[in-house]
């Protein structure tokens, strides 16, 4: 005879006792408690994400300042880099303007022959435009030959004339009176 | 569905047996709990713990009635189960009777819970309550009755002290059970190595907390039943009168099979010392009644 597998019990059973769940469905809570674990996983994961990215963003912010910094520190070392040109400008511009005109004066001395004579002469330069020399010449007893003779000696020295004008009271004065005005800019010297 | 349905199945609680389940064990009932066990016979309450770990703790006793024991030691009692829930091991105020040709019919076991009267017949009583095992090879039964007063005082009292009842057993009754199963095994055993050799006759012997119950066995037969409630307190020396009527009807070469609540008894002594020669085997384990409310 087998010992019974439950000991006998003599009180009243409760009507309303209920067999338990089949063990198969306590996959059900097991399942809810994976998936709540999952949740916790997956929140603190999208919390660290989100701290992640917030300190990305605040990081790119902090580089974007940095660079702008930077920028602003550019733009004022330009500023003052401008400026310094600008000034350095105004000097050559003056530099140029105070270049010496003796060897241009020199020449034209140097260029009147003999008999000839220099009634005037003007040279003058603008702040503008420092490299054009304006010059007006007056001669007396040369006319035009010696205009001629004038400007080739410029010329050796280096200076070019454009703009030119030569007024005479005669027509075709070759030996007379002769205003000559041009303007010269000075260039290389040609070679000899 | 309830709250409380919900809970359940989240606590893992649905998928296990109801805690006044009687068609489960104890121990798959409260695993991981703490219960109290109770041992009342008419002048003493033992009490003993399963902690969550499985193992007995708290042990004491105290002489007195029920009612007196819970007046006195019920707040204390309370606090060794963790949710209120105690087995019983009632003591008294049963007989065991051996029967014969009774029905065997499907659906008798449970019949006897609910209607008693349509189950035994004639040999119901009025306000008792039945358990019933069958001889599967003789036509003999045992038949458990025990005053359904008892049981229902019993839980009433308990009650009073928050303690619930999940289980009321007649401990000696499940004690003759397991050694009846034991002796079956032992037989079946037997006639595997020793093929057509007869087993001999059996006496079992259970004693619990003053109750003994005798049973007389011959091969496969059950063919006596002494059984006596508040027999003896410490001394098992009232056990051998009981014992000995019926261990001289079984015939010389009788085996005596032992069981006590407890180990440590001189029962083997006593037998020797009125029985000289009487082969006796005992089977009792440590803390064998709570093992026998708990295991089951």
């Amino acid at each position: 005879m087998k010992k019974p597998p439950v000991l006998h019990d003599l009180k009243n059973e409760r009507p309303d006792l209920t067999p338990p769940l089949p063990a198969v469905m306590a996959l059900l809570p097991c399942l809810f408690y994976a998936a709540v674990a999952g949740s916790i996983g997956l929140a603190t994961l999208s919390v660290i994400t989100t701290k992640q990215a917030i300190a990305a963003e605040e990081s790119a912010l902090a580089r974007e300042r940095e660079e702008l910094a930077q920028t602003t520190l550019i733009q004022t070392e330009l500023t003052a880099i401008n400026d310094e040109q600008n000034r350095a400008k105004e000097v050559r511009s003056w530099v140029q303007t105070t270049r010496p005109l003796m060897t241009m004066i020199t020449s034209i001395i140097n260029s009147v022959k003999a008999g000839n004579t220099v009634t005037s002469l003007r040279l003058a330069r603008t702040p503008e435009n420092p490299e054009h020399i304006d010059m007006t010449l007056l001669i007396n007893n040369g006319g035009s030959t010696q205009v001629d003779e004038t400007r080739e000696a410029l010329r050796k020295e280096g200076y070019q004339p454009f703009r030119e004008d030569t007024k005479s009271s005669e027509r075709g004065n070759r030996s007379g009176d002769v205003t000559y005005t041009a303007v010269f800019v000075e260039t290389s010297r040609p070679a000899n | 569905m309830k709250l409380k349905d919900l809970k359940d199945v989240l606590t893992f609680r649905s998928f296990r047996p109801e805690p006044d389940d009687s068609g489960a064990p104890w121990r798959k009932r409260f695993p991981r709990e703490k219960t109290l066990l109770l041992s009342v016979s008419r002048r003493r309450v033992n009490w003993l713990s399963l902690d969550k770990r499985g193992e007995f703790t708290d042990a004491g006793s105290m002489d007195g009635e029920l009612k007196e024991v819970l007046a006195t030691v019920g707040p204390e009692l309370r606090t060794h189960t963790d949710t209120g829930w105690c087995a019983v091991s009632l003591n008294h105020r049963f007989v065991i009777t051996l029967e014969v040709n009774l029905s065997r019919r499907a659906g008798l076991e449970e019949q006897l819970r609910t209607n008693p009267k349509a189950a035994l017949g004639a040999k119901a009583e009025r306000g008792k309550r039945y358990n019933l095992i069958h001889n599967p090879e003789s036509n003999t039964s045992l038949l458990l009755a025990c005053d359904d007063d008892a049981i229902v005082k019993t839980e009433a009292m308990l009650r009073e002290h928050g303690l619930q009842v999940g289980r009321i057993s007649i401990g000696i009754y499940g004690m003759l059970l397991d050694l009846i199963s034991q002796v079956a095994e032992a037989r079946a055993a037997r006639a595997v190595s020793h093929p057509g050799e007869p087993f001999g006759n059996v006496v079992m012997v259970a004693c619990c907390e003053g109750s003994v119950v005798v049973l007389s066995q011959r091969e496969e037969n059950w063919t006596e039943l002494r059984s006596r409630s508040d027999l003896y307190t410490d001394d098992l020396a009232p056990v051998l009168d009981i014992l000995m009527p019926l261990l001289q009807n079984a015939g010389p070469g009788a085996h005596v099979v032992f069981m006590n609540d407890e180990q440590g008894s001189n029962f083997a002594e006593l037998l020797q010392a009125r029985s000289p020669g009487t082969q006796l085997s005992e089977v009792t384990v440590p803390q064998q009644l709570a093992k026998l409310l708990t295991d089951q």
